[in-house]
């Protein structure tokens, strides 16, 4: 009996098994406290099925990949570039090298796993995020699964180049073009690392999900091709606009509580920060950011501020308007609607998927009026679907739209609505 | 009955004997063959042979028993050493490189045989190691420290007669112990753990004589040494520095 247990251990030791025991797992990770401090914590994680390898039905982590965007190489150039190729000539082309299994390191105690090294606390807590983030999106989905939101392909410290020799550094990405997400090493930036960040995490899966359900789950979807201008701002603009607004409604599940700017503790640089909080009264677009919105070329809007600032309109109109209608649970209502808003058929009730996929001819059809529209016919309270109104035509300042309400261009919008009331967006 | 079989027997076998009395009857086909001839000369060559041989026996036995005397140390050692610990990254692909070093104590127990190439041949490692990686970010960053005890036996075959350099083969167990550190915004968490740890490598080892005598030697080595901690597999490259008195 002996020998056999030695012959066991023998094996197992070369075989390099891990600690994997069957879900839930007992592990410690990062998250932050009552105060918003982060500190050490142990949760559970219910999804994960190798917690060597961190993969489980969320998320697969794969580690030490290599993807490069250049527009120079060869393989990039087949069919006319990125755009002409499929899904897998595109993943193939551009993940040059697909990587390996991450390899968590733990300390057990007690029966709780205890990472034995910085990455493998990132990891981890970037995997119970990912879950968080999960069950955040099956409640707003009223209980029901989202397909899109399964084995999330996850790249962890990749070496990531877009078009420069130089490695991306400090930031947490979903890329449409291959479908996964990506968490870059840390470089200048020394605080809470974006990935341990819950409201980061639950961005980045708001984007996928947008992708999935407004987008038609396309790499590249043909407005991003062929639109300019407003329409290929505004469609930027929503995108970043609700990913921080679910993104905000995921940190709700924190002992922290709901983080209306859940970047700060991530990003030392405030001016990025402040743009996007959601809470910020003063979110209107002013003449110089419209401006900016209706003149700014694709290449000049991806890389400006004025995208996020854009989005951030939105984003502070949802969320005022279901603060004020009944605090936390009147913003929840806001996450209901808008999620119900991406994609639905109904003729008078259109989801922005329709909305989208319905003008990429007509572009111009394509307005923040019509967005604000789409999301008004999903919110089914008449109160809070005025106060949407209310938010978003002061803050949009929609002039097209006047007088207010305009049965032909917000028909979703009551009667009861009003301009005027956001007395920020009216001096 | 019975004294009268074993009488039979006995002088079965003695008639051959009384047969060596008369002259020598040689077997033809032997005719020739010097060696079996047993003349009186060819009697005085094989006790000749038989003393040559007692005295190689002699002189083998006397080299095993003094083979000391040429490399009179005792088999004991001790050396530091330094050099690249390539530490198996979580991160799945790829290695962590960081500084190592640690101290050893060796016992050459091959001195136990007294054949003289064979006590050339082995040795022991009692040994610790240390590494350290540093990660993170300002506010969120970890201090991971691993300490590694082995006892490694190795098999070490000399590079040419009585050469001081060897090139060997070393396999042995022991325990890692992992210290972690994580320190958000100035909080420690700290956790420590220990896994068994097998080891194995190969390398060059020399031990050329400091004193005339040999009783003190220096000792060195060039080594790549393989260390499996649990499922986490570390690679060690470098070199020793030493005595063995």
């Amino acid at each position: 009996m002996k020998h056999a247990s030695f012959v066991v251990a023998v094996v197992l030791l070369g075989s390099g098994c891990g600690p994997n025991p069957p879900a839930p797992v007992q592990v410690m990770a990062v998250a932050p406290t009552q105060t918003g401090a982060y500190s050490t914590r142990q949760v559970t994680l219910r999804t994960i099925t190798s917690m060597t390898a961190l993969k489980g039905s969320i998320a697969e982590f794969t580690g030490g990949a290599r993807i490069v965007f250049d527009g120079n190489d060869p393989l990039q150039q087949i069919n006319g570039g990125l755009v002409g190729q499929s899904e897998d000539q595109r993943f193939q082309s551009t993940v040059k090298d697909k990587g390996l299994d991450v390899r968590g390191n733990y300390i057990e105690r007690a029966g709780v796993l205890w990472p034995a090294d910085f990455d493998t606390w990132n990891m981890v807590t970037t995997y119970y995020n990912f879950e968080q983030s999960y069950a955040y999106w099956q409640a707003v989905n009223t209980g029901v699964d989202l397909p899109e939101l399964q084995k999330m392909r996850v790249y962890y410290w990749p070496d990531v180049h877009f078009d420069s020799s130089s490695a991306t550094t400090d930031n947490a990405l979903f890329l449409s073009v291959i479908k996964s997400f990506i968490i870059v090493p840390q470089g200048t930036e020394q605080t809470i690392p974006l990935a341990m960040n819950l409201g980061v995490i639950g961005h980045e899966t708001a984007h996928k999900v947008f992708n999935h359900r407004v987008m038609n789950d396309e790499g590249i979807h043909p407005a991003l091709v062929n639109w300019s201008l407003a329409p290929f701002n505004l469609l930027k603009s929503i995108d970043e606009g609700f990913a921080d607004f679910h993104g905000y409604g995921v940190t709700c599940a924190s002992d922290t509580g709901c983080r209306p700017q859940f970047l700060n503790v991530s990003i030392a640089d405030t001016r990025s920060t402040s743009i996007r909080d959601l809470s910020n009264p003063n979110a209107c677009l002013t003449e110089s950011l419209k401006s900016s919105f209706t003149n700014s070329n694709s290449a000049t809007w991806i890389r400006s501020p004025d995208l996020y600032q854009v989005g951030n309109i939105f984003a502070a109109a949802l969320y005022q308007a279901g603060n004020q209608y009944a605090g936390l649970a009147g913003v929840t209502q806001m996450e209901h609607a808008l999620l119900a808003s991406y994609n639905d058929p109904t003729p008078g009730a259109l989801g922005l998927s329709q909305l989208l996929n319905q003008n990429i001819a007509t572009p111009a059809a394509f307005t923040p009026e019509a967005v604000a529209n789409s999301i008004a016919a999903h919110i089914s309270d008449a109160t809070l679907r005025k106060l949407w109104c209310n938010e978003i035509s002061d803050r949009m300042d929609m002039t097209t739209c006047l007088p207010f309400p305009c049965p032909t261009v917000l028909p979703a919008c009551p009667t009861t609505s009003s301009r005027g009331t956001v007395a920020a967006c009216n001096k | 009955m019975r004294r009268a079989l074993i009488w039979l027997c006995l002088t079965l076998v003695a008639v051959p004997a009384f047969a060596e009395t008369d002259e020598a009857i040689p077997y033809d086909d032997n005719k020739g063959d010097p060696d079996l001839e047993v003349g009186p000369k060819k009697k005085k060559k094989i006790r000749r042979d038989e003393r040559v041989r007692e005295d190689d026996e002699d002189a083998k036995t006397r080299d095993e028993t003094l083979t000391h005397l040429d490399d009179p140390n005792v088999g004991l050692g001790a050396e530091l050493f330094a050099g690249v610990m390539l530490l198996e990254s979580s991160r799945g692909a790829g290695v962590a490189p960081l500084f190592s070093f640690g101290a050893r104590a060796t016992w050459e127990f091959g001195r136990l045989i007294p054949d003289e190439y064979l006590r050339e041949m082995f040795f022991a490692d009692l040994q610790w190691q240390f590494a350290q990686s540093t990660d993170g970010t300002t506010e969120v960053h970890s201090t991971s420290t691993q300490h590694y005890f082995t006892v490694a036996p190795a098999f070490a075959i000399p590079l040419g007669d009585k050469s001081p350099i060897s090139v060997y083969g070393q396999l042995g167990g022991g325990l890692n112990a992992n210290f972690t550190s994580l320190i958000i915004d100035k909080t420690e968490t700290p956790i420590t753990g220990t896994k068994f740890l097998f080891q194995y490598g190969i390398g060059l080892r020399g031990r050329p004589a400091i004193v005339d005598d040999g009783a003190l030697r220096i000792s060195f080595r060039f080594e790549v040494t393989r260390y499996l901690r649990g499922y986490m597999s570390d690679t060690f490259i470098g070199g020793s520095v030493g005595v063995v008195f």
